[in-house]
């Protein structure tokens, strides 16, 4: 087992290499030019810009041989300080890459955190009803429900709810994660983290309620109908122990691929969620720094999420071993 | 009959799709309904007979019509007999098994009409007749796993793969006894399988199925059906899964168990060979009918039915010369929208004139022999 693990995290890298070394690559292929950008903001103050100096900026940042040599180079010297455990320092903000990561992760993971929660005990008995009551009135209800929930997009449901419950009613705060007027501490302010929180987490949820909801009905299904549920009930077993105990166990395996991913999600942010209620969630901060150039913190939050992408796929290997006595780890 | 319907308009679709939705809505609400014990208590015909079933018919409402998988089956299994089922695939051996066990998958399968009287022994030891047809699903498990136990015909598919062999088996135990100890559980688990003939049965109550082969899932499918001390054992195909050696023993085991456990056994088959070991009464099923019944000696040594007598010519004997083996020609009808001739007619090389007209009604010849056959009527001499 132990052997098993510590030969996974080897691979894993190998495979982080090869992401970052695309990933570097890619950004440095961006039409985005973050010198160019800073240069013509000065320029419209006034001032103008020498060449000289416009190249020594190049030069400053790293960015001054555009060729494939150049990028090489420009991929090792970050892999070199990534060795020290340097992310680099963020153009953008000018401190340190993991520090903004840090500074933002935790707002964006509490959101991600509850809405995951909640998805799981929605979703999950949603889909279970439904699957054991399947062409039945409730299936068709809960379907047709979380199918709307899918389809709406998520700045066009999160503004209406944004409308409704916040401007309004007024009942929840619209935007912003802190009450900029009242300066609270300790228990209020988290009372106030909660209720600029709550818009956003339920927008999530509703749209997210869905695919996880049709994944546990199809599943559910396909285990109803397996020879085994029907030994379980030929055996005198209640109906509800053949569902809530035979059943659900076995839908487990299927649902544990699924945890794969969930890792890296709890950390991703959710961008135009947060865009829309202007928190200062790390999905909102990554989008703006693809767009202004930030190679840096583009590496170090993209590497971070490659990092969690393979540890949830080793987590959910392992989960395999618990749910399935048949998956043997070797 | 010719009537292809494969190919339904949308309208027809919509029609089919209206009367099912009418018709499943209220068997589903019978079966589903909270009742008294006195609504479905019954009373035998014979009290020597364990299982009555008496004009069972189970329909399935699919999108192409209604598909009458058991239509007007009627058959007795006596106290401690071994009552073979045979037929061909599709007959609806299997249909009127899960019927007996109520595990027809609804919303689409469902009871129609009938009666399945069972000889139940309540906890005092005397005996009370329930109408299984008629219990609510709610209250099968008075009878379901506890007096009737079944034996499925797929034994690499039938046990949880998530759960070890001894929890699978401690379950029986809880359901009929809820105040009995892990320890107590653990120790009826371990006499059942050593009962079925498993060799390391401490071994095998920790495994996983999974890690059992055939022929050892199926002996601890057998030893779950016993654990309860059934008074039938419906044993659906047991040995159809497994190879010939494995077979043997199987059935060697179930002969074995129906002394011990002084218990009927319904047994499931479309081997004539294991019939002819096991059974006591056969009945003969075509297209959802028995179309013959008798003790095993009438059925094998005087078949009457043409079915019957082309089944038994149809099986291999090593007397025989002959390189390739006897097959009645043609297929079994379309269950949907079925005539009411004899469903056998297209099929049948004796014929007569009286075969064109309604389905023939069961002919008694012997005690226990019946036959549906115009062929044996009173008029069919003078009519061949």
């Amino acid at each position: 087992m132990l052997k098993y693990i510590l030969k996974r995290l080897v691979m894993s890298v190998f495979i982080l290499l090869g992401v970052s070394m695309i990933i570097y690559f890619l950004i440095r292929l961006m039409p985005v030019d973050f010198i160019q950008d800073k240069i013509n903001a000065i320029n419209q103050g006034g001032a103008t810009v020498s060449e000289e100096t416009v190249n020594a900026m190049y030069e400053m940042y790293g960015l001054g041989d555009n060729s494939f040599i150049g990028i090489l180079k420009g991929y090792f010297s970050w892999l070199g300080a990534l060795a020290r455990f340097d992310l680099g320092t963020s153009f953008v903000y000018g401190i340190p890459v993991a520090d903004v990561i840090f500074e933002h992760m935790g707002i964006s993971f509490a959101i991600a955190l509850i809405a995951t929660i909640f998805e799981f005990l929605i979703a999950i008995p949603l889909g279970i009803t439904a699957a054991t009551h399947q062409y039945s009135f409730r299936d068709y209800l809960v379907t047709v429900l979380v199918m709307i929930g899918i389809s709406l997009p998520s700045f066009f449901f999160g503004q209406m709810l944004k409308d409704v419950l916040a401007l309004k009613l007024g009942w929840f705060p619209a935007s912003g994660l802190v009450n900029a007027v009242e300066s609270n501490t300790g228990i209020a302010l988290l009372i106030d983290y909660a209720k600029h929180c709550f818009i956003p987490i339920l927008t999530i949820v509703i749209l997210s309620i869905g695919a996880r909801m049709r994944m546990t009905r199809t599943n559910m299904l396909e285990v109803m109908n397996s020879d085994y549920i029907r030994t379980a009930r030929a055996k005198g077993l209640k109906e509800s122990v053949v569902i809530n105990k035979h059943a659900f166990r076995n839908t487990l395996i299927p649902m544990v691929t699924s945890l794969a991913g969930l890792l890296p999600s709890l950390f991703s942010g959710a961008i135009i969620t947060e865009q829309v209620f202007d928190l200062p969630g790390i999905g909102n901060i990554a989008l703006d720094a693809m767009n202004r150039g930030d190679i840096p913190f583009i590496m170090g939050y993209n590497m971070f999420l490659a990092l969690l992408s393979v540890i949830g796929v080793l987590l959910a290997d392992l989960m395999y071993g618990l749910v399935d006595p048949r998956v043997k780890l070797e | 009959m010719s009537k292809n319907s494969n190919h339904l308009s949308g309208k027809e679709v919509r029609e089919i799709a209206k009367q099912n939705k009418k018709i499943i809505k209220c068997l589903e609400a019978y079966k589903n309904r909270k009742a008294e014990e006195s609504e479905y208590l019954a009373h035998m015909s014979d009290p020597n007979n364990i299982l009555e079933i008496d004009n069972l018919h189970t329909y399935f409402f699919t999108e192409q019509g209604v598909v009458k998988a058991v239509n007007g089956v009627s058959f007795n299994i006596p106290k401690n007999a071994t009552v073979g089922v045979v037929g061909e695939s599709g007959c609806g051996k299997s249909v009127t098994s899960m019927s007996v066990m109520r595990l027809i998958q609804g919303p689409a399968g469902q009871i129609y009409a009938g009666s399945i009287r069972f000889n139940a022994k309540d906890k005092a030891g005397f005996e009370k007749a329930y109408d299984i047809a008629k219990i609510p699903i709610s209250d099968i498990h008075k009878i379901r796993g506890d007096q009737i136990a079944m034996i499925f015909q797929e034994p690499m598919t039938s046990l949880n793969p998530v759960f070890t062999i001894g929890q699978q088996l401690d379950e029986v135990t809880f359901i009929h006894n809820p105040n009995a100890t892990k320890e107590e559980a653990k120790a009826k688990s371990i006499e059942m399988l050593d009962l079925v003939g498993i060799a390391i049965p401490e071994r095998v109550y920790n495994s996983y199925p999974h890690e059992l082969s055939g022929g050892m899932r199926q002996r601890v499918m057998i030893s779950m059906a016993l654990a309860s001390d059934p008074r039938l054992i419906i044993a659906d195909e047991p040995t159809t899964a497994l190879d010939v050696t494995i077979q043997a023993q199987i059935l060697d085991l179930l002969r074995e168990l129906k002394t011990k456990i002084d218990g009927s056994i319904m047994l499931i088959t479309h081997d004539l060979g294991i019939i002819a070991e096991m059974a006591d009464y056969v009945v003969v099923m075509y297209a959802g009918r028995v179309i013959e019944k008798g003790t095993v000696r009438e059925i094998f040594h005087n078949p009457l039915h043409p079915y019957t007598i082309g089944l038994q010519k149809s099986k291999p004997t090593l007397e025989s010369d002959s390189e390739t083996l006897f097959n009645i020609p043609g297929n079994v009808p379309n269950p949907i929208n079925m005539p009411n001739y004899c469903y056998f007619r297209e099929r049948c090389s004796k014929c007569i004139k009286k075969c064109s007209g309604d389905y023939p009604g069961m002919i008694q010849v012997s005690p226990t022999h019946f036959v549906a056959c115009h062929l044996y009527g009173e008029e069919a001499e003078s009519n061949g």
